[in-house]
């Protein structure tokens, strides 16, 4: 049991990649404590925090930001994140104990092998490392963690597997069916995707019912979500400290990590010690800490003398297409998102545009519909049958493009813009090139050929690349330290007893949500860690 | 139960307080007298009661019990053996015998639950055939003891958590076929921890003074009186399936009551329902196939959902029974004489649905714990904030809490461990799971939305305190 | 796993053989028909079910004069085309919208008088009549459909959430779609091809 100073392991960060790794190490018998910058909020107050919300369709507004921890927020914008670049990066993420899976949609896809390779293969971006094969396990063993559900060995994903998911697929809703039937008979793929959502009990938490609430939160826990570890990290012995800030890393004249410190809401430090850090804090706060903490003996701050900390941010910009279909499809029954098409993740394109997966909504669609009919000034009984043609009929589909790794699009601590504590706000610099934007066009063509197949009518495009807040890149693996911050074990190249658990260290974005992959590199370094106790 | 189990700890129990001691030493002298007592009744009546093994209520055809005469621990492959077999874990299932000797279902039948009593802690042991730390080298007739007599292999008596007081109504046939069957097992080595029964209770030979009170010994006689389908219901009832250990008040000695038989009684927090045929306090006044519902599927829609221990014996014992032996159960529990509670109506008979209370929470600001708003927050998702459930009687629907058996109680034990423990319960027809809400929900919460639940869905009279969850929360699920 | 019903593949075979353009051979009359005959199924299942003891129904006909309570319910059943709400929800409306806007009693005793004299104008059309000629009166009509429909009542950053579970925009759907945050059915409901789909 570590005490609230100093432990074997100190972990910055309580979301799914700090969880995971504080979990396994408290399980191999080492000290954990364990930093979370945001508080601890109840499952049932976020669920009613919803329900009271204003702008229910802005899914940050149940996690309210705090003075001490700040947040982005949109509605109303807080200007957290501060744009300076080409083009907004409008990304979400949260600050409290479990972190931003408490609202997601629950993909858990893996990679393809090609995407370790962009390179290799295609001559753009970077490459892993090393192969699919080195994570496979991994995948598998975070596969069991979260507890995902997928479909069997006939449908096949492109990423190879050793073990049949632990769950069964959950059954599609009709409409994803029909969708399925619709797109496949005309040469698409569509698959059912695989979720870190229970298709039977497991783990203690229960089948989905399809409240159709993964976005903002399961009111049930039938969805993984970062708590589930923060809270076996808890019961394990690791030590939760929430409302924990940190501000600075420090590292003795040799190089090895001795302490990080935090502060509280009211402002005041403490130092904790450690054999080894893991930085889990996201793809945001986990660079802008790094930066933050220079010294004369790092100047440009930890871990920092590749000059690639903050840099080659990437995320999936999302275009996006809503339409009436001709027939009443019912969108809404079940999860929020079942099925994906995925025949544009890879090919020899990749070499000259951005690979992409497109995805079906199944959200419930009455609250934007409604609100849609009565900016338009209806009433009675016209209203009523309005709104169920068109919660029958509106179809919205959405897109994930790769991203590449561009060091000029980085993350660095503001100069000028401090939250309460004193603490710089992360300052943005953030483009969108041309690799996903001639992609973006083609997308567009598929959206308006998927439309009309179902006889689509207001046919709406949404060409502005939207954030999907996969946060990537900006504490960047590889194999050369003078062009990356972390080597293959997640270690970085400067520091022996420093590691980071994050979607950060990605060399490639592929096309993919990427918390699958952030869970199976946390539970590769924890495996790496329990070695070096 | 068997000789690992039987080691006491004589090191451990004689370090004991001097108080302790002196009060011990004036029960030992009690139970001297005692034991006097048994040795002048025993003499008077000689040993061994009327045995009736051969009655008829055994359905199921005459096996050559002969052939499994040798209780080698192979696994039973011949092909005579396997009707016996499958007879076998029919019974088992039949007696649960998992409840208490499967903790862990990657060690099936291997033991190792720690029972809590009023005297310490006592361990169940491994039944598997291993031969070092199970039963593999029992023969059938210290198995037949151990069932009928409450004796362990070694001659040592056995702590009555272990059912003989109605196994030993099973007869010799059902008794050798659980054995065939227990031999089939993979052999688990695997030794659980000793038991922690404090001084004098660790004396196992004492538990002759206790057998004098609470055990006779003897296979069950059918009544020709009664119809074949009650006397199997009271075979069944009475004896393997020992619904009156959890069903029963028990005594100071804790055995079971004679006069309150089937009454209830509180086991490890939970209140095991009266079942006798009384309209208000039992069962009298569900229908025949409500009650054979409940115990195939844990379900009686509208009426009651089996959790906590319950929710264990259907998925592992009662849903595995034939229509005709829960046909004959129910026949048995409805010629229950009915005994009051006290209850005013039945528990499934309370409740109304709530209407207004989220209508007039939305977009207010609580700070203080309020039950309406917990019960919204953390149980209308499933539940619906009217309390009527989702999903009406499918399988895995999501039960009213008005009319609902829990709820109406007249205490608030049960629904206080749902809230605390949730509910896991496999049939097969659904795979049930309520989470357990205890890691997230402080004493206070849970108190809150007991209350809430019992004054809107069920017996506004059952209320639970703080204090009372704290206690609840303690007990192992 | 999805179980389609057999009158379904009618459909699915006319979209594959038409290709890209299987809209012209949907009748648009006949999914309207469908459509409206299971929405006036649904109204009538749900109306009933939604119903406490505190409903409440007062006849427009008799939509008392001024701006209180009464008056502005008898003015929503007009411009919801329902014919009774719950009583408790009416009254937190009617006072959000109340604080919100001082001028908003006085409208709805307009908006009453208003309607009556204008007899022959059908509830779904009263917004377009009045922007014309009452801008300000088009603008609470907007917040009362607003108030119901969506629950929410106000403008950013101060807009207050009177509904969410009894909003009105749920009831059109409630026979096929959740409230999000609560389970409509058991698990896997959804394979099922809606009834009225």
């Amino acid at each position: 049991m570590a005490n609230s100073n100093s432990a074997d392991v100190v972990v910055v960060g309580s979301g799914v990649a700090g969880g995971l790794v504080a979990h396994q190490m408290a399980l191999a018998g080492a000290s954990v404590i364990l930093l979370e910058a945001g508080p601890r909020i109840p499952r049932w107050q976020i669920v009613e925090n919803f329900r009271n919300s204003p702008a229910k369709s802005d899914f940050v507004t149940p996690y309210p930001s705090t003075p001490y921890a700040p947040h982005p927020e949109y509605t109303p914008a807080n200007n957290y994140l501060i744009q300076k670049g080409d083009y907004p990066y409008n990304s979400q993420y949260l600050r409290l104990v479990g972190g931003t899976t408490w609202h997601w949609a629950a993909a858990a896809w893996r990679l393809l092998p090609s995407d370790f390779q962009l390179h290799k293969l295609y001559g753009v971006g970077r490459d892993w490392p090393y192969p699919y094969e080195t994570l496979k396990p991994w995948y598998t063993a975070a596969e069991v963690q979260l507890g995902v559900s997928g479909p069997d060995t006939s449908v096949d994903l492109g990423s190879p597997r050793s073990k049949p998911y632990p769950m069964s697929q959950l059954p599609l809703s009709y409409m994803d069916q029909r969708f399925s039937d619709v797109l496949n008979a005309q040469g698409f793929k569509v698959v059912p995707e695989p979720v870190a959502r229970n298709s039977r009990p497991y783990d203690a938490r229960p089948t989905c019912c399809g409240n159709n609430n993964c976005m903002p939160i399961c009111p049930i826990g039938a969805m993984y979500n970062g708590i589930t570890h923060a809270e076996k990290a808890e019961q394990a012995g690791a030590k939760l400290i929430p409302q924990a800030v940190v501000y600075r890393v420090e590292a003795d004249n040799t190089g090895r990590i001795t302490a990080v410190h935090y502060k509280d809401p009211n402002g005041n430090s403490t130092r904790v010690t450690g054999k080894l850090f893991v930085l889990a804090a996201n793809g945001i706060e986990t660079p802008k800490l790094m930066l933050m903490s220079t010294s004369d003996k790092f100047p440009r701050g930890i871990g920092n003398s590749s000059d690639q900390v903050g840099r080659n941010l990437m995320d999936h910009p999302g275009t996006g297409v809503t339409f009436l279909a001709n027939e009443p499809l019912w969108p809404g029954r079940g999860p929020m998102e079942m099925t994906s098409v995925v025949n544009f993740r890879d090919g020899a394109f990749r070499a000259d545009y951005a690979a992409k997966k497109l995805h079906l909504s199944n959200g419930v669609p009455t609250m934007s519909v409604t609100a849609a009919l009565l900016k338009k000034g209806l009433t009675g009984a016209e209203l009523d049958r309005q709104i169920r043609d068109r919660a029958a009929r509106t179809l919205n589909i959405n897109s994930f493009h790769e991203h590449l790794a561009e060091p000029q699009n980085r993350v660095v601590p503001s100069a000028d813009h401090k939250d309460a504590l004193g603490i710089p706000q992360p300052e943005i610099y953030y483009s969108i090139g041309d690799y996903v934007k001639k992609s973006a066009i083609k997308t567009h063509e598929l959206y308006a050929r998927i439309a009309s197949l179902f006889g689509g009518a207001e046919v709406s495009f949404d060409d502005t690349f939207a954030p999907n807040n996969h946060i990537m890149g900006t504490t960047i693996m590889g194999g050369d330290p003078a062009d990356s911050v972390v080597d293959a074990d997640c270690r970085t190249h400067d520091h022996s007893n420093l590691f980071i658990a994050s979607s950060g260290v990605m060399p490639t974005a592929a096309s993919v949500n990427c918390t699958l992959t952030i869970a199976a590199l946390s539970l590769k370094l924890a495996d790496k860690l329990k070695h070096e106790i | 139960m068997t000789k690992n189990i039987s080691r006491v700890q004589p090191a451990n129990s004689l370090v004991q307080h001097a108080r302790l001691r002196r009060f011990g030493v004036a029960k030992l002298a009690v139970a001297f007298a005692l034991f006097a007592l048994y040795v002048a009744w025993h003499e008077a009546h000689g040993p061994g009661a009327p045995r009736t093994d051969e009655s008829l209520i055994t359905q199921a055809r005459a096996d050559d019990i002969s052939q499994l005469a040798q209780t080698t621990p192979t696994p039973a492959a011949a092909a005579g053996a396997s009707d016996l077999v499958k007879r076998g874990e029919y019974l088992t299932r039949a007696g649960d015998c998992a409840a208490c000797h499967t903790v862990d279902k990657a060690r099936p039948f291997a033991g190792g639950l720690l029972i809590n009593t009023p005297f310490g802690t006592i361990v169940t042991p491994n039944i598997t055939p291993d031969p070092g730390t199970g039963i593999g080298r029992w023969s059938d007739a210290d198995f037949l003891r151990a069932m009928h007599e409450g004796i362990g292999k070694g001659g040592e008596r056995l702590y009555p958590a272990f059912p003989y007081a109605e196994y030993t109504k099973v007869t010799d046939r059902d008794v050798l076929a659980i054995r065939a069957y227990l031999n089939t097992l993979t052999p688990i080595h695997f030794t659980p921890p000793p038991n922690t029964l404090k001084f004098p209770f660790n004396q196992r030979w004492l538990m002759v003074f206790w057998n004098m009170f609470n055990f006779d010994e003897g296979r069950f006689v059918p009544d020709s009186k009664q119809s074949a389908e009650w006397n199997r219901g009271a075979y069944l009832v009475e004896g393997l399936a020992h619904c009156a250990e959890c069903h029963t008040p028990r005594n100071f000695t804790q055995g079971l009551k004679a006069s309150s038989r089937f009454s209830g009684a509180l086991q490890a927090g939970w209140h095991a329902y009266n079942i006798t045929s009384d309209k208000n306090s039992g069962v009298g006044n569900w229908s025949d196939n409500e009650l054979v519902s409940y115990l195939s599927t844990g379900v009686a829609s509208g009426r009651a959902n089996a959790a906590g221990p319950m929710a264990n014996v259907v998925t592992n014992s009662t849903q595995y029974l034939t229509r005709e032996d829960l046909d004959s159960i129910v026949t048995y529990l409805r010629a229950v004489p009915p005994i009051s509670g006290g209850e005013t109506r039945p528990r499934d008979q309370w409740g109304n649905p709530a209407n207004d209370d989220v209508t007039a929470l939305r977009g207010m600001t609580i700070n203080a714990v309020n039950g309406a708003q917990l019960f919204i927050a953390n149980c209308a998702s499933c539940h619906s904030w009217t309390g009527q459930g989702v999903g009406a009687s499918a399988p895995g629907a999501y039960p009213s809490l008005i009319h609902n058996s829990t709820v109406g109680a007249s205490d608030a034990n049960n629904l206080t461990k749902v809230i605390l423990h949730g509910v896991n319960r496999t049939t097969k027809q659904a795979d049930v799971l309520m989470p357990a809400f205890g890691a997230q929900l402080s004493d206070e919460q849970v108190a809150a939305i007991t209350n809430y639940v019992t004054k809107q869905f069920g017996n506004p009279q059952s209320t639970i305190t703080v204090d009372q969850v704290a206690k609840l929360r303690k007990w192992p699920r | 796993m999805t179980d389609i019903p057999e009158n379904n593949d009618a459909h699915r075979e006319v979209t594959h053989a038409a290709g890209l353009s299987s809209s012209a051979l949907f009748s648009t009359s006949r999914r309207a028909w469908v459509l409206g005959a299971c929405a006036a199924a649904a109204a009538f299942a749900f109306a009933g079910a939604s119903r406490s003891l505190s409903w409440i129904a007062p006849a427009f006909a008799d939509a008392p004069a001024g701006g209180g309570l009464n008056a502005f319910l008898a003015l929503s059943q007009r411009l919801t085309g329902r014919t009774g709400f719950d009583a408790i929800l009416g009254k937190r409306i009617y006072d959000a919208l109340a604080k919100s806007d001082s001028q908003f009693t006085q409208n709805v005793g307009v908006l009453n008088t208003w309607l009556k004299s204008h007899g022959g104008v059908l509830s779904d059309t009263v917004t377009q009549a009045l922007q014309a000629d009452q801008p300000a009166l088009a603008k609470s009509v907007g917040a009362i459909m607003r108030a119901w429909y969506l629950g929410l009542v106000g403008d950013m950053p101060h807009v207050d959430v009177v509904a969410y579970e009894k909003a009105l925009m749920f009831e059109p759907v409630r026979d096929v779609l959740t409230i999000p945050s609560y389970c409509r059915d058991v698990p896997f409901y959804w394979t099922q091809k809606p009834v009225c789909a």
